[in-house]
């Protein structure tokens, strides 16, 4: 299915240290110029990206790395963040990455205080849970693919 | 380039005697800034005695992080081991969306003030008390 893109935006930021209140600026001018969505919504999809940066930051990539992020608006009014790393990190595996995120999300089910870790929040209770759907690929640089996507149609 | 934050530690007064201590986060808790800051606050928590009760007051915190949140229920377990409460008071909305959506307010109460928190602490208000 041919997809329309209104607005494709792709960056690479290093992997160690990149500006994080910086993309949550252009993250919210964004949407706030392409879409309408609430501030509530606005505000989830900065942290969205946050997360899926984070955890390619921390888990996929060697700190000299770079990790790749696409933003595309639809003209259906769809948002997917697209987020890749090369998978020179200390637990990019995918495996990982998918039990972790079933292991986190079934503690925060039974009991959020059986989740002692400081990490392991950020996909399975946040990413997960505010994405319309959200798929997670090996892709050809190595590393991994996670693509988290948004029908702005719905949200409110 | 870490992100603006900044942590106030202060008493607050209690008619009944109780040790009730408050702080203000204040700007932003993200990946930049969040080890780094959690340090002054796990230092704080391991220098006050025992049943010594936290308010950790939100309204001037503008964005957190998933980190952040694993970093609260770290702290409540300190604080808890240490025979003290712990409550969240004055948070803004986005900021209580993110602590309902991972469900720490089912763990650490939020209350619309610090005033709230207070008394949900000592079980009165200074007024009865006096």
């Amino acid at each position: 299915m041919r997809e329309n893109n209104k607005v494709v935006l792709n960056l690479e930021l290093p992997a160690k240290k990149y500006p994080y209140p910086d993309l949550r600026i252009i993250t919210q001018d964004l949407i706030k110029t392409f879409m309408s969505v609430s501030e509530r919504w606005v505000q989830r999809i900065e942290l969205i990206v946050d997360e899926l940066i984070n955890n390619a930051a921390e888990h996929g990539s060697a700190p000299e790395d770079y990790i790749n992020i696409v933003f595309r608006i639809t003209d259906d009014n769809l948002i997917k963040i697209c987020v890749e790393d090369k998978g020179t990190g200390e637990k990019s595996d995918i495996d990982h990455i998918k039990n972790h995120i079933e292991k986190h999300r079934s503690l925060g089910t039974m009991d959020n205080l059986t989740n002692i870790t400081v990490r392991g929040r950020g996909l399975a209770h946040i990413v997960t849970k505010w994405s319309d759907s959200w798929t997670i690929e090996k892709n050809k640089k190595g590393g991994i693919t996670f693509e988290s996507t948004i029908n702005t149609n719905c949200i409110n | 380039m870490s992100s603006p934050l900044e942590l106030i530690f202060e008493q607050v007064p209690c008619r009944t005697g109780h040790h009730v201590v408050l702080i203000k986060f204040i700007g932003q808790l993200d990946e930049s800034n969040v080890d780094e800051q959690s340090k002054r606050v796990y230092a704080f928590i391991e220098d006050n005695p025992l049943e010594t009760h936290y308010i950790f007051e939100l309204a001037g915190l503008e964005y957190m992080n998933s980190k952040s949140i694993g970093y609260l229920t770290d702290w409540y377990r300190k604080i808890a081991n240490k025979a003290g409460q712990t409550k969240m008071a004055s948070a803004q909305e986005n900021i209580l969306d993110i602590l309902d959506t991972v469900g720490l307010t089912s763990i650490i109460e939020h209350h619309p003030s610090v005033d709230a928190a207070r008394i949900s602490i000592i079980g009165v208000s200074d007024e009865q008390v006096a």
